[in-house]
């Protein structure tokens, strides 16, 4: 069976004249109602008789609750309800998680034991948000203390207190992948190292905190909710937990999601207010407070130890690696350790490494689960790969720049099949790296941080490469677990023109600051020769929207995008037939010029957009016989190269799309505080064909804020009774404008072989690359003290103790 | 607690409610006004998303309760274009320059950003950077904000 | 995350604030600029039955400049005060302080009396109050009281005034130096991010005779090393009795350092705090040395 897809684009490029409306500039169609304050944010949505919840959360990282008294809350005017979790656990299904645990159940309200604290215990539902939480203090449990565990080697060792004591041991998941021959390569190469690296637990905590509206119909029997959600099988998930059918379920996507970057996952916080709505027949509404949301959202990302020796020769070319990491997933799994497995897909990064050894292991702790964080687990995986290939560097006494251009994979070479089974699409890295070398002017920086030095001060440059991946699927779950079987990560979108003969468009997905209706009306535009702002695309709610898998994994310009094409040309397709019908002539001897339709030799008249469009519409006696009236087609795209399992030794193809950029980093630090300044950023991207010049530089410099945040700023910190005590923003250190320096930024397209118009994807390259470029820096610039930084965070304790 | 009576003016209209005391300007703003573009971000004075003028100042409204703001006279996003619709040079720089991306800290933004002008109608990235250090954007990166600010200087200010 | 229910009351007269005050039993709590009250309000930290806003207190609304002093109503916001060409004059070292506290939009409502009187040990205000001398002027049931400034702090977010009092002023002394000295001031300090409370904050005055070269009044404090605010008396003599001052910055900074035992916390260790204490020291004071004879900040 052949897969229908869109066909790709023939030597597309940025120059290519037949792109009226692709990679031009042009404002993105949403901006308007946010400017005027206008925007449609979950905790907008008002309904009559809502009630809004608070949640009571535990105060221990590990205890038995031994009992729960509700009467003096109930007692208090205005309060509805109070459940508890003893109460919904007996009513609702565990939610998903994606690793084969048994015994290891996750309920929105935690039921007889308490995992970590801030785990929500109790939620009480009243006419208001005060209300609720004066209930919510009324409410008094008895908890049994028990032994926590926070550190994730402890977790893991013998007699360790276990998390779950159904579950005979806190590694959740453990497995050693072995691509090509690493024991012979390392046992031949002229040199070897070994070295340790720390990501501590971060996240990129949107603006607006996760906020669900549900509204149980008893007339109808269904389910209304609006969430800031951004999260595949989303509506599924709700059904299942619930226990109710999928077609009662009506997920509305036309709701504006305030940030998101992967963590707007927020399915126990659904599952819990929809019960509620249920339970008590009314509206209910629950907007995490930003303490709700840093202790017990379970929005963490990533909290990995890594282990990595690297295997080489004297000329810094890398035969081989090992890795191991372990993960902290906290207390419950979800969906977070899979984030070691979407690195598979660029193990190597963007080098030529011809064997890898990679194993992971996924710990459970006493603390709050993790989800999806923006690039998926590889930002702390390039972050090893790149300082790695730096202590290379440092080893043969190579410049690094040179390290990298000596292994990376070469323009000629692609596609490129990695170690560990994926093809990469294409890319030219030699000229990307060159491109970022004299944006940052290279030459001028040394002399800077020499100068710097020879004045006492404290000045590096890093450099930084990253591979990333874009489209997305769904492989890592079968990966990770033998007994998912799913490899379909389809996208769908449908195109609509209407009797007066304008364009719509209806997507299934809720945005998080995307711009995907500038997205898809420029791909429409483009199609079909028309102005893309006269084109409306709406989100479709889930009942009656495609197939679609959320804005996850860099995919929609890659997805969405061609899905939209592909309703597009179907579209285009029918109506040439309807406009050929009307000539006489066959529709192979007809084509498109502009808007209409005329003979291909380029004689007689054109037949017209809106002559087409009312022979559908109308005039069904000038249509083709057979024909269906009306203008609609839609299309469901799967991921390009993809659907196949993996091997049986973990060989698998990841995503289908390669993005590439190199970032070079100037930083001083302050010899006296160990603070870092930035004297220079600058990077080269290539992210094949631009669609939106804007919009894409957007992605890139909100990566790199986070990126910068990752490196210098933000940790969740657990004190040694496991209380959080980074909850606040005034702990948790988001950068502002002046932590976030001014960047510089060059593209390149290097078009992609497997999209329609060559387009990769762009929303986690920053994230991935800035924090191992930024730590690079911080270590040349530590060089002269002989030592240097392996972890992120870097903090200004760090960074001084290791200047005395 | 009783209810108190207040009456205020947001963007020119005046209202008169009765609020108990402890109801933050911004949760008043939204939930009884319906005046939804201000955000709630952090709830403790520090991301900005919330702010609005009280009196022409920015300040932060969820640290300022709606009884505070008897009398007063409030802008929220809503109000910096006169008519509702016809985009300011702010709000049409900040569209043009791609200045947002998620739009949830933007009202924020643009509330802090049209104070600056005001005072300062020419001002430098680094000033722009100081009057915008207390609204966090977690989109941006916050170089097409500063961008966006510096072109409606150049094209009209807060006009 | 919002407060407990609480009652309001927004007086007209100090007279009726205090009345409110006193009705309220101890549970009564002042809001001005309301910056740092208001998270603690609103994650039930602070559980008053009634909130006294003193906002309407024209009254407090004033910078007064007086011969030997400045006067800073309880209403002045933070934002007026670094405006304020009076500040600027007479109080150098409240202007250089004044651009490190939180933002714009802080400043904007944060008052001067407001920070002073909260007393965090990381803030900003009370490190220039103590430094200044200042006067803290308290109204209360049993009439009118000043509380100098140590005293007025008894530690971590704890001070001298009673629940039933009412910070009316903070008085700054600012006597004119005599003729032919300079008063110059520096302030740095080291936050993880611009606006956050410092983990360090060193601030300096020095009165210099800038003919002879001498320092004839000096002022050196830090904050962020102890629960309150602290001064350095011995460091205020080495360089009162120097010959050539910037020559014991150095030696100066070291004594500070070592005089000082600070804590280990979530944003620096106590190793790290004394090191960077002994930095900002020696920075600020060849900072307003440099002044002094720059006349910058000086009158």
């Amino acid at each position: 069976m052949i897969v229908e897809r869109p066909a790709p684009a023939v030597e597309t490029t940025a120059e290519s004249p037949k792109h009226r409306y692709i990679g031009k500039k042009r404002r993105a169609v949403e901006h308007r109602r946010f400017v005027l304050g206008r925007g449609k944010f979950a905790g907008d949505v008002t309904l009559p008789h809502l009630h809004h919840v608070a949640i009571v959360s535990s105060p221990h990282a590990h205890a038995r609750i031994l009992g729960i008294d509700v009467s003096a809350a109930l007692a208090l005017p205005g309060v509805l309800g109070v459940v508890t979790g003893d109460e919904l656990c007996a009513q609702t299904k565990p939610l998903r998680q994606y690793l084969d645990m048994p015994g290891v159940d996750w309920f929105p309200l935690a039921g007889a034991v308490a995992r970590y604290a801030g785990e929500w215990v109790v939620a009480v539902v009243a006419t208001d948000r005060a209300i609720a939480e004066d209930a919510a203090e009324l409410v008094e449990v008895t908890y049994e203390p028990l032994p926590a565990v926070l550190d994730p080697e402890r977790a893991m060792a013998d007699g360790s207190p276990p998390v779950h004591a159904s579950h005979p041991s806190n590694v959740m998941y453990h497995r050693t992948f072995v691509w090509g021959d690493v024991d012979a390569h390392f046992a031949a190469a002229e040199r070897t190292l070994q070295a340790r690296y720390r990501w501590h637990r971060s996240a990129t905590v949107p603006i607006e905190t996760f906020a669900v509206v549900a509204a149980w119909d008893v007339g109808t029997n269904m389910l209304d909710v609006w969430a800031s959600i951004q999260m595949p099988q989303y509506p599924e998930q709700l059904a299942t937990a619930l226990g109710i059918p999928l077609n009662g379920v009506r997920v509305h996507f036309d709701v504006d999601v305030g940030g998101s970057y992967g963590v707007k996952r927020g399915i126990k916080h659904s599952v819990l207010t929809a019960y509620l709505s249920r339970r008590f027949r009314v509206p209910v509404k629950f907007v995490e407070d930003r303490l709700e949301n840093m202790r017990g959202g379970d929005m963490h990302g990533p909290d990995r130890i890594f282990d990595v020796e690297a295997a080489f020769g004297d000329d810094g070319v890398v035969r081989s690696l090992k890795i191991r990491t372990i993960d902290d997933e906290g207390a419950y799994p979800g969906r977070s350790p899979l984030q070691m497995g979407k690195p598979v897909g660029a193990i190597v990064g963007a080098y030529k490494i011809a064997s890898v050894r990679y194993e992971v292991v996924a710990v459970v702790t006493n603390k709050a689960g993790q989800v999806a964080v923006r690039g998926f687990g590889q930002a702390p995986t390039n972050f090893v790969l790149e300082l790695t290939m730096d202590r290379v560097a440092a080893a043969v006494g190579i410049d690094r720049l040179e390290v990298r251009r000596r292994n990376f994979i070469q323009p000629q070479d692609f596609p490129y099949t990695i170690p560990s089974g994926t093809e990469y699409d294409s890319g030219d890295y030699p000229t990307v790296l060159g491109k970022a070398e004299r944006l940052a002017d290279v030459d001028a920086l040394i002399r800077w941080r020499d100068d710097a030095r020879a004045h006492g001060r404290v000045a590096g440059i890093g450099v930084a490469s990253c591979i990333e991946p874009g489209g997305g699927n769904a492989i890592f779950q079968a990966l990770f677990n033998p007994k998912d079987d799913s490899t379909t990560f389809p996208e769908g979108c449908q195109v609509k023109i209407d009797r007066h003969g304008t364009v719509s468009a209806q997507i299934g997905v809720a945005s998080s600051g995307q711009a995907h209706e500038t997205l898809v009306s420029a791909v429409l535009g483009e199609e079909f020769a028309i102005d893309p702002d006269q084109i409306r695309v709406i989100h479709a709610d889930s009942l009656a929207g495609l197939p679609s898998q959320s804005p996850v994994a860099s995919r929609m310009a890659i997805m969405l995008g061609d899905a939209s094409v592909g309703a597009a040309r179907r579209l285009k397709a029918k109506m040439l037939e309807i406009a050929a019908y009307r000539l006489g002539m066959s529709p192979s001897d007809c084509v498109w010029d502009g808007t209409g339709v005329r003979r291909a030799d380029g004689t007689g008249e054109i037949v017209s957009w809106m002559e087409m469009v009312r022979i559908a519409h109308v005039t069904y006696h000038k249509l083709p016989p057979g024909m269906d009236p009306g203008l609609q087609a839609q299309f469901v795209l799967e991921v390009q190269n993809s659907g196949r399992l993996p091997t049986p030794d973990g060989r698998v193809q990841m995503y289908p799309c390669q993005s590439f950029s190199a970032h070079v980093v100037a930083v001083e630090i302050d010899r006296g505080t160990g603070k870092v300044s930035f004297h220079k950023y600058a990077l080269a991207h290539d992210c094949g064909t631009v669609i939106n010049p804007d919009i894409v530089r957007g992605m890139v410099m909100g990566g790199i804020a986070h990126g910068i945040g990752a490196a210098l700023y933000e940790r969740f910190v657990y004190d040694d009774n496991g209380q959080l005590i980074t909850q606040t923003f005034a702990d948790y250190m988001m950068p502002t404008t002046h932590e976030v320096p001014p960047v510089e930024m060059v593209e390149h397209e290097t078009p992609s072989p497997l999209t329609t118009m060559g387009q990769k994807g762009v929303g986690e390259g920053g994230y991935m690359s800035t924090p191992a470029a930024v730590v690079s820096a911080i270590n040349d610039a530590l060089a002269p003290f002989g030592t240097r930084i392996d972890h992120a965070p870097a903090t200004p304790v760090d960074l001084l103790e290791r200047m005395r | 607690m009783n209810d108190y009576a207040i009456s205020v003016i947001v963007n020119g209209v005046t209202y008169e409610r009765r609020i108990p005391p402890r109801r933050s300007l911004v949760d008043f703003l939204r939930d009884d006004l319906a005046l939804t573009g201000t955000h709630v971000g952090c709830e403790h004075g520090i991301c900005g998303a919330c702010t609005v003028m009280l009196d022409g100042v920015p300040i932060r409204s969820c640290i300022v309760y709606a009884v505070q703001a008897d009398g007063a006279s409030i802008t929220t996003v809503e109000g910096l274009s006169p008519d509702g619709s016809t985009l300011t040079p702010l709000q049409d720089a900040f569209v043009e320059c791609h200045g947002l991306q998620c739009g949830f800290c933007t009202p924020g933004m643009l509330i802090a950003a049209t104070a600056l002008l005001r005072e300062k109608p020419d001002p430098s990235a680094d000033e722009i950077r100081d009057e915008l250090g207390g609204n966090i954007c977690r989109c941006t990166g916050y170089q097409q904000i500063v961008e966006a600010v510096q072109l409606a200087a150049r094209t009209g200010g807060t006009r | 995350m919002k407060p407990v229910d609480f009652g309001y009351v927004r007086p007209l007269t100090i007279a009726d604030a205090v009345t409110a005050l006193a009705c309220a039993q101890g549970e009564g709590k002042v809001i001005a600029g309301g910056q740092s009250l208001g998270p603690l309000l609103n994650m039930r930290l602070v559980r008053p039955a009634l909130l006294v806003d003193v906002n309407a207190l024209a009254e407090l609304a004033a910078i007064e400049e007086g011969e030997l002093e400045v006067r800073i109503g309880a209403i002045v916001r933070q934002r007026g005060a670094e405006r304020s060409a009076v500040v600027a004059g007479r109080l150098p070292l409240l202007a250089e302080a004044l651009p490190y506290i939180g933002h714009v939009q802080t400043r904007n409502r944060g008052t001067v009396v407001g920070s002073v009187v909260h007393a965090d040990p990381s803030a900003e205000l009370p490190l220039v109050a103590l430094c200044l001398d200042a006067i803290v002027e308290i109204v209360g049931p049993a009439g009118n009281r000043e509380a100098s400034i140590p005293d007025f702090y008894e530690g971590y977010l704890s001070t001298d005034l009673a629940p039933d009092e009412l910070a009316v002023a903070v008085r700054f002394p600012a006597p004119a130096p005599p003729s032919g000295i300079v008063r110059a001031a520096a302030f740095a300090e080291m936050a993880r991010r611009e606006g956050d409370f410092a983990i360090v904050a060193a601030a300096a005055q020095l009165d210099v005779d800038v003919a002879a070269r001498r320092v004839v009044d000096a002022r050196v404090g830090l904050t962020g090393v102890a629960g309150v605010p602290l001064r350095f008396a011995a460091a205020e003599t080495a360089l009162r009795n120097a010959a050539e001052p910037p020559r014991v910055f150095a030696s100066v900074a070291e004594t500070v350092s070592d005089e000082i035992d600070p804590d280990s916390d979530l944003h620096a260790t106590a190793a790290y705090r004394r090191s960077v204490a002994r930095v900002l020291v020696s920075r600020v004071l060849e900072r307003a040395w440099l002044r002094a004879f720059a006349g910058e900040n000086g009158p």
